[in-house]
């Protein structure tokens, strides 16, 4: 256990994807009071299973690369391992302190500058006055926005902003880091300098775990791979056993 | 080690602030700078507003429509009562929408979701703390110039726990709408309103004394009447409602706290898949 970054026990995570109107109220409120026994009530409503049934441990230091199709529960996994949403079943345990970076506009503001954003960044994450103050050189030096500190950060390009955010996030080192297809828009040479700061990071003793859909990226950051099919998982490979087993299975 | 799994029992809430002190200035501060970010008169706003609302009453209630206002200067006893509505009514109504203005935000990361809601509050009691200053330099300036005013003194030391009341009332109210409209957004759309028909119902613009019969027995059951009642007699010496009065609102008040705090905590695990 004390080897394990990251524990995932029987992961269920079920979704409604039908509309909310006065149908689904009906069925809400029935459920709600456990009404389905006496009334003759059709509760069926449009349930997806986006996992299912997770099984698999990470351990401290390692780089696992999250593959699969897109839909396939990568994001809906992560968003729970972020508690930002309950599972249905199954549990998730893991120590130290854990960033996903989910999404690029992680609650900045256009109005407010670089350096209020990044403040308000880090401190969204739970940390201290003191800990982004030591921080903030390094912070603003890995991203390329000295001249931009005090500019509103609506004026930044969205490559500018994945910078701050990467930036703010890996040096202020967490002990699990997730990146959740961030690269996506970067260009060649910020790809490989967040490569490089999450191989340091990493060497340092922070877990990471990542997903893209670049197999050239994934190859040359990640050790192991775990693979993603509509809510399943395979178990835990190295990388390279692991994109064999995405192409076989997706591609052909 | 963190355990995710369902109805799992979050940190306990002092802990959760402690922890996320400086997140929480963070949320004020940038609150209250978008506020006022590309405008001219910016951090003047604050000041204009309870003043200009008074003044609006003043020439419609009083002068216009001349409206009893218990032998008291009628800018100061609408301005009085606006301190502690207005307090009151932004509150619950940021508080109403939290999911839907803040949504985004519970689905970047977690943090106690708790602190959201004490934000706006901290936010609004700075505005009610610059209200308040404004009202005390007219009503001494009243008093200075010859307006016959009485002063309660034994009721000053009061003050602070009117406010205490009106903060943890707006709060479960607030909560408690945004719980209901989190899923389906009704009730959320019809809050606006239900406070302006509050606004009516609650002798800001009007003495309580003149109130009997069934509108006496409706003042009795809204909660804010007694607060604004009471704090125009700590500044007017005018009357009070009864003690049991008192007993009731805060008892409500403070059960209606608690399930309003369960609730919230409830809905907002989940409330990032439909909201």
């Amino acid at each position: 256990m004390h080897n394990n970054a990251i524990s995932v026990k029987n992961l269920t995570k079920e979704y409604e994807i039908n509309v909310l109107d006065y149908k689904s109220f009906k069925r809400d409120l029935i459920n709600f009071f456990k009404l389905n026994k006496y009334l003759n009530f059709n509760i069926n409503t449009n349930k997806i299973l986006a996992l299912d049934n997770i099984n698999f441990d990470i351990e401290k230091g390692d780089i696992v690369a999250l593959i699969g199709k897109n839909g396939a529960g990568k994001s809906t996994f992560l968003k729970i391992l972020s508690d930002i949403t309950e599972p249905t079943s199954g549990e998730i345990s893991y120590s130290g302190k854990l960033i996903a970076m989910l999404t690029l506009n992680a609650g900045l503001v256009g109005d407010c500058t670089a350096k209020e954003n990044i403040y308000f960044l880090a401190s969204m994450y739970g940390y201290s006055k003191q800990q982004i103050d030591e921080k903030f050189q390094e912070i603003i030096e890995f991203a390329e926005i000295e001249k931009f500190i005090d500019t509103p950060l609506k004026k930044f390009s969205s490559g500018m902003t994945t910078r701050l955010v990467f930036s703010t996030i890996s040096n202020i080192k967490p002990d699990i880091l997730v990146a959740d297809e961030i690269l996506a828009n970067s260009d060649e040479n910020f790809k490989y300098k967040c490569i490089n700061k999450m191989k340091e990071i990493n060497s340092e003793g922070t877990t990471i775990l990542f997903v893209s859909h670049e197999e050239k990226l994934i190859k040359n950051l990640c050790k192991n791979g775990i693979y993603f099919k509509k809510g399943r998982t395979s178990s835990k490979k190295n990388i390279e056993e692991c994109l064999e087993e995405y192409k076989e299975k997706e591609i052909l | 080690m963190k355990i995710i799994k369902k109805n799992n029992k979050h940190q306990n809430i002092f802990i959760s602030i402690l922890e996320y002190r400086f997140f929480l200035i963070q949320l004020v501060k940038r609150n209250l700078v978008l506020i006022y970010k590309q405008t001219v008169l910016g951090k003047l706003w604050p000041l204009l507003n309870i003043f200009l609302q008074s003044s609006v009453f003043t020439i419609i209630f009083s002068n216009l429509l001349k409206l009893p206002t218990d032998d008291v200067p009628p800018f100061l006893f609408y301005m009085c009562g606006m301190l502690v509505w207005f307090f009151f009514q932004s509150n619950t109504l940021k508080t109403s929408q939290i999911f839907t203005n803040f949504g985004h935000f519970f689905s970047l990361a977690y943090f106690p979701r708790l602190l959201i809601p004490i934000s706006l509050i901290m936010e609004n009691f700075i505005f009610l703390l610059i209200n308040f200053s404004i009202f005390v330099l007219i009503y001494i300036a009243m008093l200075i110039i010859g307006y016959d005013i009485n002063f309660n003194l034994k009721l000053i030391i009061f003050l602070p726990l009117v406010f205490i009341y009106i903060a943890i009332l707006s709060f479960s109210v607030g909560l408690f709408i945004s719980c209901l409209s989190a899923k389906y957004r009704d009730l959320a759309l019809i809050s606006n309103h239900g406070l302006q028909l509050l606004f009516f119902a609650t002798p800001i613009v009007y003495s309580s004394n003149y109130l009997d019969g069934t509108f006496n027995f409706l003042n009795y059951l809204n909660p804010v009447s007694y607060p604004v009642v009471f704090i125009k007699s700590i500044f007017f010496s005018t009357e009070i409602l009864s003690t049991n009065i008192l007993i009731v609102n805060t008892l409500t008040c403070i059960t209606l706290f608690f399930l309003s705090v369960y609730f919230f905590n409830r809905v907002s695990r989940n409330v990032v898949d439909y909201a």
